[in-house]
């Protein structure tokens, strides 16, 4: 590799040359491992090469301050975030349970519920107890109120009414009938009638009657009425004294009744004061509200369960009862967690499954809710632990990303009805009492959404002081391969699969190297490597092996490029068909292919693309065709401008540049962006202007500096494989291959394909460390060096390059000078 | 053996007073557990319609508490209105039970129709409306004693019901006593037990003798205990609950001779000290032979 200072040397000075196959690939040694098969390792639990991340996360589940939340970055995808979790319960082992909450009734507001904190474990215990007491009430109650001893007491109660209304109306009934005249119950009210025998006299005889007698009656009848109307004013006011007694009754009744149930909850709960405090205020609702419980009993013994829509009816009371008052929400218990500080997940972020909801019941036609339709959040579940949340998931979901600001802010967790945060509520909703919040906050996201955010929003590290940066790869020796064959182990075993043999392993690590881009790192994308492991034990399976071998990996990367490779494959026949226009063989003039790389859903690719040059005498511009027509982006064109310093700096150093180039990605109608063609663009220009032809059965890659450096690019191996794949399809000539940038060498983990071919001497790969050296490969000429002179050898690239440019130059002078005498035009 | 009434109809009266629907519930009820029809006569007694045809005549209403004048067509609507809230009430409660229902309107005065329309078949519902006026003034107490002076049983109501179950209880005078039959019918429908109050010239309170033995009674399937009470228990009406004490139960059913022909006011006043329905079997005292048979 090029950590040799040597080969360094030869890689930056000199002629190209071919590289080295051994340096295409670097393989992983089987033997070395020191097993046979993963079943001879010993697991990994948690992570691996991430120390800084692991200090980062000890750093944040320590420090006990408002603020130090984590924001884990990088790529965190499932089995990163089960070890993260791993860490935490570690963490949360160490921390106390948290409270149980609870919500109950308010019954001074009951809008606004009250929430309460009970030791660890106990809130269910405390529903139960109320529970109970409900239940023992409902057979109690009635029972006490249909008892002699009370039907007695209020028997005389309503006896003395009725008695006190009765006598009345019969007194007045009595002197009625002593004048012959009856009051009569008619449908609204009373009417006093002349009568005889009791019975009413008919009309027509009493209009019969003489006048003196039928005036005498009537005076009667209205004394009489003066009589009843006093009666019935008299009504309302003993109705109110019967009432009044009645409910001293039924008070000291239910006071008596309730005691020693109240008693037996209190005893039970004697070591929770706020929880007596409740069960006092249960007490005097009880006895105020009584009559539920009685006409339960009796609907219950009527077995009459119609108009009762509540859910009291058995064992496990269901929201919306007459009862619901009493029972107890219980919003989150510890009661069979372990004693440690909990560790939750919320997967959908969603603002009521953050910070809870409040559930409605229809009620003829109605939403109506109470306290035990309150639901909790992840927030309330991960109160006093740890709660992890995916970042773009949090941000994806209209109003959580605020509403968990706010929470952390304020320190407590408030129900909020998305509906009345935009407006659309149109139903009774409740208040409940606010949940303190102490909690951790772990958020993962990748590296772009955290800086993003970090730019956007202020308040991101007032919340989340923590970075916990996820390395995407660690350096490959023998002992990170050991370590990563354990932990390759460990996904075997913990996931069920079949044990692995130290030649997939092999093959499992040197595509480890592959994914990190680098010969000399390991990815440290662990779920990329379980998916093919996955993968791998299927094709095992498939194969009958009870060990999954390096075919099976091998099988599963090739299925994996097949299932994926579509529009490579398209594209590469296009090329192959001469559609797209790429020669391998041959030179030309201002014609040179350059190598894109194309990602697709995760799946990469290379492919050669033809850029062409034009020169011609001008006001010293580089024309860039993709910028013109916008489908450069600004790397493209930073990289088609440093040709033009590159070109300033070296030639036509006492005049103006009087150059016009233009330059075009050919067959090119998307997007361009990076600079890893500059180089090619460099070749290309100074072919057009030497008018000397270039190599096509070459392709370039890298981009230049304006003192003519060709420097690194992404993405080496798939522009490599991409030039190779049309080339072997049209048939190796011996001397086709790639110019890569020489710092790209250590990069290199080539296809077994393309290595073979390189050794065999039909494939070649040139690490270029300057433009000289590239263009010389190019053009079979030497770049050329300017002499004690001041001049490019005869026969050099550059001497070639000077002498155009120079040439330009007059050209423009001599239109400069017809423009002075006013024949010409200027440029 | 014991006497058994051939039951045919419940028979539940309205007058001008506002229904009741608990009254009517409990008389669907009562047709549902002794599987005969439930038939409703909506009174409209002529002398109230005429009340109008007075000069001068106004009606103290209730609602508001103001004079009125009255009028003869606000009357006439107002006791079709009646009529039809009584037919909704009825044939919702029949609906619910189960059972046959027949509404009926009759014009006649309240009690001329209580004392010929019903015959020993019938079971007459009288329910004690809540309001005392009600009680005492026309046309209520002529409802009641039509109803005891007449050929049916009497299924009597008071204001406050404090039990909705718990034993039938009959009260029997002798061993084949009406009382006990109709006591065991209803229990059996309403999945109830049956206590048998027998009333012995002995003394008072001793346990009776075992299910189907001592008095005679076949009790059928229906879970059957049976008490002793001396007959001066029946001398008054506290003495008879007090011989009820702890029972719970959920009606009593005794025959008319319990108490004293001429004193209708105490079934009424028993079934308010219970607190329960009571039914009083059998004609009154110079009735007709009844239509009673012998069960087997």
């Amino acid at each position: 590799m090029a950590n040799n200072p040597a080969e360094r040397h030869e890689e930056t000075a000199g002629e190209a040359a071919p590289l080295d196959p051994d340096r295409l690939y670097r393989a992983a040694d089987p033997a070395g491992l020191g097993f046979e098969t993963t079943a001879d390792l010993e697991p990994i639990d948690g992570l691996i090469g991430q120390q800084r991340a692991l200090d980062a996360i000890t750093v944040g589940t320590g420090v006990p301050r408002q603020g130090f939340n984590l924001f884990a970055i990088g790529h965190t995808g499932a089995l990163t975030r089960r070890a993260v979790e791993s860490v935490l319960n570690d963490a949360a082992a160490d921390r106390p349970a948290p409270s149980d909450w609870v919500y109950v009734n308010n019954f001074k507001e009951p809008h606004r519920p009250i929430a309460i904190d009970l030791p660890a474990g106990r809130a269910p215990d405390f529903r139960d107890a109320m529970r109970e007491l409900v239940d023992e009430l409902k057979t109690a109650l009635p029972a006490v109120f249909q008892s002699e001893e009370y039907q007695t007491r209020r028997g005389a109660i309503d006896e003395a009414f009725q008695k006190k209304q009765a006598e009345a109306f019969s007194e007045l009934q009595k002197r009625a009938q002593e004048h012959n005249i009856v009051v009569m119950r008619t449908p609204m009210g009373f009417a006093l009638v002349p009568s005889r025998d009791g019975e009413p006299i008919p009309p027509p005889e009493f209009n019969a009657l003489p006048e003196e007698q039928r005036e005498a009656i009537q005076k009667t009848i209205a004394e009489l009425e003066k009589d009843l109307e006093h009666i019935v004013h008299q009504i309302p006011g003993w109705d109110k004294e019967r009432r009044d007694e009645l409910r001293r009754v039924n008070e000291e009744t239910a006071q008596i009744a309730i005691a020693q149930p109240i008693e037996e909850v209190r005893r039970r709960l004697a070591d929770l004061p706020r929880v007596l405090e409740h069960v006092e205020a249960v007490r005097a609702d009880l006895v105020e509200n009584i009559a539920a419980f009685v006409v339960a009993g009796t609907q219950a013994e009527a077995g009459d369960s119609g108009g009762s829509s509540g859910g009291d009816s058995g064992g496990e009371t269901l929201p919306g009862g007459p009862f619901d008052r009493y029972q107890v929400n219980v919003l989150v218990s510890q009661q069979d967690c372990d004693g440690c500080a909990p560790v939750i997940e919320e997967l959908h972020p969603t603002l009521p499954n953050l910070t809870g909801r409040i559930e409605h019941l229809a009620r003829q036609g109605a939403l109506v809710t109470n306290f035990r339709l309150i639901k909790p959040g992840a927030l309330h579940r991960a109160n006093g632990g740890y709660l992890l949340l995916d970042a773009r998931s949090v941000l994806t979901e209209p109003f959580s990303w605020t509403a968990l600001k706010r929470a952390l802010r304020s320190r407590q967790i408030v129900i909020e009805d998305p509906s009345r945060l935009v407006g659309t509520s149109s139903t009774i909703s409740l208040d409940p009492d606010p949940i303190p919040l102490d909690l951790k906050v772990v958020l993962f996201g990748d590296r772009t959404l955290y800086y993003m955010l970090a730019a956007a929003d202020p308040e991101l590290s007032e919340h989340f002081k923590i970075v916990a940066d996820f390395e995407d790869d660690f350096d490959r020796s023998a002992e990170t391969e050991a370590l990563l064959a354990r932990f390759i182990a460990s996904i075997l075993r913990r996931e069920s699969m079949k044990p692995m043999d130290a030649d997939g392993v092999a093959l499992v690590l040197e595509h480890a190297s592959r994914v990190a881009d680098n010969a000399g790192k390991l990815t440290l994308e662990v779920d990329q490597l379980r998916d093919l492991l996955a993968e791998a034990d299927f094709w095992a399976q498939k194969a009958g092996r009870d060990t999954i071998a390096r075919a099976d990996v091998r099988k599963a990367l090739d299925q994996w490029i097949w299932r994926s490779s579509r529009v490579r494959d398209r594209l590469q026949e296009q090329i192959i068909d001469k559609v797209s226009l790429i020669d391998t063989q041959g030179a030309r003039v201002g014609q040179i292919n350059g190598l894109s790389v194309m990602s697709l859903g995760g799946f990469a690719f290379g492919r050669p693309t033809r850029i062409t040059c034009q020169v011609r005498p001008g006001a010293g511009k580089v024309i860039d065709i993709e910028r013109e027509v916008e489908l450069g982006g600004p790397l493209h064109s930073k990289g088609v401008l440093i040709l033009s310093g590159f070109l300033a700096g070296r030639f036509a150093l006492d005049a103006p540049m009087s150059l016009s180039a233009s330059l075009v990605f050919e067959q090119s109608y998307g997007g361009v962006d990076g600079d890893s063609a500059s180089s090619a663009e460099l070749y290309v220009l100074l072919s057009a202007l030497a008018e000397l032809p270039i190599r096509q059965d070459l392709a370039v890659t890298g981009s230049v500096n304006q003192l003519g450096d060709v420097q690194a690019i992404g993405g080496v191996n798939e522009k490599i494989e991409g030039f190779f794949d049309i080339c072997r399809e049209r048939g190796l000539t011996g001397t086709q291959g790639v110019m890569i940038p020489a710092s790209n060498v250590r990069h290199l983990m080539l296809r077994d394909d393309v290595v073979e071919a390189c050794r065999e001497g039909r494939f070649a790969v040139y690490p270029i460390a300057r433009i000289e050296q590239g263009i010389s490969l190019l053009t079979g000429r030497p770049a050329g060096e300017r002499g004690p002179d001041g001049n490019f050898p005869e026969g050099s690239v550059y001497a070639a390059v000077e002498a155009r440019l120079q040439a330009f130059a007059d050209i423009r002078r001599s239109f400069g000078r017809e423009g002075g005498t006013g024949q010409g035009t200027t440029s | 053996m014991s006497t058994r009434i051939a039951f045919k109809r419940v028979l539940v009266g309205f007058q001008q007073s506002a229904p009741d629907r608990a009254a009517v519930r409990l008389a669907a009820e009562l047709a549902g557990l002794l599987r005969v029809d439930l038939c409703c006569m909506c009174i409209e007694d002529p002398g109230l319609s005429g009340l109008a045809a007075y000069p001068g005549r106004r009606e103290f209403r209730v609602l508001g508490r103001h004079w009125s004048p009255l009028d003869s067509d606000q009357l006439s609507r107002e006791i079709d209105l009646h009529a039809r809230a009584v037919r909704r009430l009825f044939d919702e409660a029949a609906r619910r039970a189960g059972v046959q229902g027949r509404f009926e309107t009759v014009r006649a005065a309240v009690g001329e129709a209580l004392r010929s329309l019903p015959t020993s078949g019938d079971i007459v519902i009288i329910s004690e409306p809540q309001s005392p006026s009600e009680r005492v003034l026309a046309p209520f107490p002529q409802l009641v004693r039509a109803a005891f002076q007449s050929k049916a049983t009497v299924f009597y109501i008071p204001r406050r019901i404090v039990r909705r179950s718990g034993p039938v209880v009959a009260v029997a005078t002798s061993r084949d006593d009406a009382s006990i039959a109709v006591a065991t019918a209803v229990a059996a429908s309403a999945g109830e037990s049956v206590v048998v109050l027998e009333v012995t010239d002995g003394a008072d309170g001793a346990p009776a003798a075992p299910r189907g033995e001592g008095a005679g009674v076949s009790a059928g399937e229906v879970p059957t205990g049976r008490l002793r009470v001396a007959r001066r228990a029946l001398s008054d009406i506290a003495s008879l609950s007090a011989a009820l004490r702890g029972l719970d139960e959920r009606m009593v059913v005794l025959g008319r001779s319990v108490f004293r022909a001429d004193d209708v006011a105490m079934p009424s006043a028993f079934a308010a000290l219970r607190g329960v329905p009571v039914l009083l079997v059998g004609e009154p005292a110079g009735g007709e032979g009844s239509e009673a048979d012998e069960a087997a």
